[in-house]
């Protein structure tokens, strides 16, 4: 939970793309929130509602017209160490293993070899895929890839990790294992964690606060806060306070898609 | 699963079969593929054999197989041969290795930089539909008889499609990769050498296998309008001469090189295309 | 999308630019292409101008020399016997390719029987059989349609082969279960689905085609615009051989072009 202090602060972030008519699409507007420390924030709103553009600009990959990303007192310039990004589509290189893939920025950032692979080996154990490090993407299911992508984020022990609907393009059995694993690596490591995502139930079920953003132009529409008591085993999505606060965010996406 | 401790982790992961890391060309999987192959290979060099050798109306003059057999023969124990074999190879690997030196690195920039592909596209284009022979005069008047106008020949004639590939695999490399590199802090030089060339190596290669049969297409096209050296010299030598024979031997082995080279690449490329399907 | 160079085009905040700057960047933006092929045009004619190599002719040399030849009966006769050489050869190359092309990829008999040479060809350098062409066919006209037609054949048998081999085999089992018969599946699917691949084929058949029959005129019979380069190539008036280079450059890339297009239309159509 947030103590207090804010690890993260988006202030009133901007975000303008040449659309095709060869004028401007705003696809965030003013858009002002803060993550605390250690705090686990998930981001929810329709498809268009510039989910995506909001992670890559903490990410550091997409910069606002006005307004700032600020994370512990400096404003985000670009990719930084501190953070990490697991991405949507996996974004795996398909010609390096399991550990070449999850050593690669340990590679770019020249961590020694004994220490890269102890980091990769510690991390990869973490997402349950030990005994793979010599398997290629190609020969993975879709769940085990996003391990990959998940152990390649933690080995470089980020501070923030970033999140963009990392269990989107699997099939629900697979997504609910993974949210349990997700949640019990973190309990034991905490970090400060934003996760966009477009399922409800993945939301509340994972965060402590779940901004809900309201799309043309992408605003914060509203946040709600997840009182529920960690750590959240499975049988938390059988309770009926799970399914108040579920409710409670799908009738506000509701208005907001109508 | 023949790795870990036998159980997919998490339940739901399935790993799939191991697939086989070279893919088998179809000969077919019918019995009779292969013999009718052969049999068609047999059947054609008998006819060549049976209407060779003899003049007739429409068609001037065609040696018979046994003879060219004997052409090959007599060839491989001649030194001359040799020579010109070599001279032709050195020739071939010259302009080869400009063509890569050059051409990959402008496809790459191409790739990576959308203003520079618009640039020189059209030229890249143009020059690929370019038909080499008549330039060769121009090659000739320009750079003399010797080997650079030959390796020119070989060079303008395959780095157009190498140029072409890189930068059409280059551009199409995922953004998500781009975008992953990016996010863990590669710099512009890891970020080319980690990511967007072993990512577009696939598309390279094939430019590389193009441009390897464009390469021996040059040179052959070279000698024989130079005619100043190597297996170019003999053939024309050997078809003033009208030594038939000899001259279908010559065009064998040039076929042989070609085919060698193109081997080579594919060689190279299979060494270096493991982790794809 | 998905490609490298969105990365870098984003954030370069404009400056306050003239108004000549404007234009100039401006065509930049707009016409890159075109400007490079101008800029090595202005180049070429300042070297040729200022005769900074020894065999380097202006374009205004060039296009002078290409004046004079429009103006020759003779010339215009050369072009019209080397393009109906490389028609007829490129014809006979597309006759025989698209039956042997179409029957390989339907046929594993067929394919068992011919798909060695067709795979052999396809990239080898046929170049090396004109001589032997010119041994076989003699010295005149067919010969030079001969080696238009090796030179085409195989490009063209290939294309047809992989577009035939690529139709999507759920199309004709719909076409079955409507009813269709062997010949209906062929001519309203098969061979439609496989039209914007033997364009392509087409295309490239000709440009070879052309290279081919200009090959052979250089190297078997002299005649023709092959006749005609090597004359002036071994006459050194490298006016003449550049002018003539650039009609041929013209007409292949013409032909070329508008095959594609018509590929590209049938492609477009099928999306
Ligand atoms: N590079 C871009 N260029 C132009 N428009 C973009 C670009 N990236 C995103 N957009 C637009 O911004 C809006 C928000 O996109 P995105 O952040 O992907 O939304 P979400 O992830 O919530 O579905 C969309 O309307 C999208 O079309
Ligand atoms: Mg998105």
């Amino acid at each position: 939970m947030s103590d207090g202090h804010r690890r993260v602060r988006v202030d009133s972030v901007t975000k303008l793309f040449p659309n095709a008519q060869g004028g401007t699409f705003t696809a965030l507007q003013d858009v002002t929130f803060d993550v605390g420390d250690f705090e686990f924030l998930s981001i929810i709103g329709p498809s268009g509602s510039g989910k995506t553009t909001l992670l890559r600009i903490l990410g550091g990959l997409e910069f606002p017209e006005h307004g700032a990303v600020v994370i512990d007192e400096a404003e985000v310039r670009g990719p930084g160490r501190e953070r990490a990004i697991v991405f949507q589509d996996f974004a795996l290189l398909p010609w390096r293993s399991v550990l070449g893939n999850v050593v690669f920025p340990l590679e770019l950032r020249r961590v020694a070899k004994g220490e890269r692979d102890r980091r990769a080996h510690e991390a990869i154990t973490l997402v349950g895929l030990a005994g793979f490090e010599d398997y290629y993407p190609n020969m993975l299911s879709g769940g085990m890839q996003q391990r990959v992508g998940l152990a390649r984020a933690l080995a470089v022990e980020p501070e923030v990790l970033l999140m963009d609907e990392p269990f989107g393009a699997l099939d629900a059995q697979t997504r609910t294992v993974l949210q349990d694993e997700l949640l019990q690596i973190w309990e034991r490591d905490r970090k400060t964690v934003v996760f966009v995502t477009h399922d409800m139930a993945e939301a509340v079920f994972l965060s402590d606060r779940v901004l809900i953003l309201s799309a043309n132009p992408g605003t914060v529409h509203r946040v709600v806060t997840v009182e529920l008591p960690r750590p959240r085993l499975d049988e938390l999505r059988r309770t009926a306070e799970f399914a108040d606060l579920v409710g409670d965010v799908w009738e506000t996406l509701q208005t907001l898609t109508r | 699963m023949d790795a870990g401790d036998g159980t997919s982790p998490g339940g739901a992961a399935v790993v799939q079969p191991r697939p086989a890391l070279v893919k088998v060309r179809a000969p077919g999987r019918e019995w009779w593929f292969l013999p009718l192959r052969i049999l068609s290979v047999v059947v054609l060099l008998g006819a060549w054999q049976a209407f060779g050798g003899q003049e007739r109306s429409g068609i001037e003059f065609l040696p018979r197989f046994s003879d060219v057999v004997q052409g090959l023969v007599s060839l491989v124990q001649d030194d001359e041969f040799w020579r010109a074999t070599r001279d032709t190879v050195q020739v071939l690997v010259l302009g080869y290795a400009l063509t890569v030196v050059v051409g990959i690195p402008i496809g790459v920039v191409m790739g990576a930089k959308h203003i520079v592909r618009r640039a020189l596209r059209p030229l890249v284009g143009i020059l690929l539909a370019t038909p080499i022979a008549p330039l060769v005069p121009i090659l000739i008047i320009m750079l003399g008889i010797g080997i650079s106008a030959r390796v020119a020949t070989i060079f303008i004639l395959a780095v157009p499609i190498l140029i072409e590939n890189t930068a059409a695999s280059v551009a199409t490399v995922p953004r998500r990769l781009v975008d992953m590199g990016h996010s863990f802090g590669a710099s512009r030089r890891q970020l080319a050498m980690a990511v967007i060339v072993p990512a577009s190596l696939p598309g390279i290669f094939a430019g590389l296998r193009l441009a390897a049969g464009r390469a021996v297409v040059g040179m052959v096209v070279g000698e024989l309008i130079i005619a100043s050296a190597g297996l170019g010299q003999l053939i024309q030598l050997y078809s003033t001469t009208f030594d038939a024979p000899k001259l279908f031997a010559t065009v064998v082995a040039v076929l042989l090189i070609g085919l060698g080279a193109v081997q080579l690449v594919q060689i190279a490329e299979r060494r270096s295309g493991r982790w794809r399907r | 999308m998905g490609n490298v160079a969105d990365v870098d085009a984003l954030s370069r905040p404009r400056a306050r630019q003239s108004r000549v700057r404007r234009f100039v960047s401006g065509a930049w933006q707009r016409y890159p292409g075109a400007l490079v092929i101008l800029g090595l045009l202005i180049l070429w004619e300042i070297a040729g101008e200022l005769q900074l190599f020894a065999f380097l002719p202006s374009i205004r040399e060039i296009v002078d020399a290409g004046v004079t030849l429009l103006e020759r009966p003779d010339v215009w006769r050369s072009w019209g016997r080397t393009l109906l050489e490389v028609f007829v050869g490129t014809a006979i190359a597309v006759g025989l390719g698209f039956v042997l092309g179409v029957s390989m990829a339907q046929s594993r008999v067929v394919e068992a029987l011919f798909g060695l040479y067709v795979d052999l060809f396809q990239s080898a350098p046929v170049s090396a059989f004109v001589p032997v062409i010119g041994l076989v066919f003699g010295l005149g006209y067919s010969a030079i349609v001969a080696t238009v037609t090796i030179f085409a054949f195989f490009v063209f048998t290939v294309n047809t082969y992989t577009g035939v081999k690529n139709v999507d085999p759920r199309l004709i089992e719909m076409a079955r279960s409507f009813g269709a018969g062997r010949v209906a599946v062929q001519f309203r699917v098969v061979i439609p689905a496989a039209r914007p691949m033997m364009l392509t084929g087409l295309g490239l058949a000709v440009g070879r085609g052309v290279n081919g029959g200009i090959l052979g005129e250089m190297l078997i019979s002299i005649v023709g615009i092959g006749g005609l380069l090597m004359y002036y190539g071994g006459a050194f008036q490298e006016d003449f051989v550049f002018a003539l280079v650039f009609m041929v450059l013209i007409i292949a890339v013409v032909l070329m072009s508008l095959i594609q297009r018509l590929a590209d239309k049938y492609e477009e159509r099928m999306r």
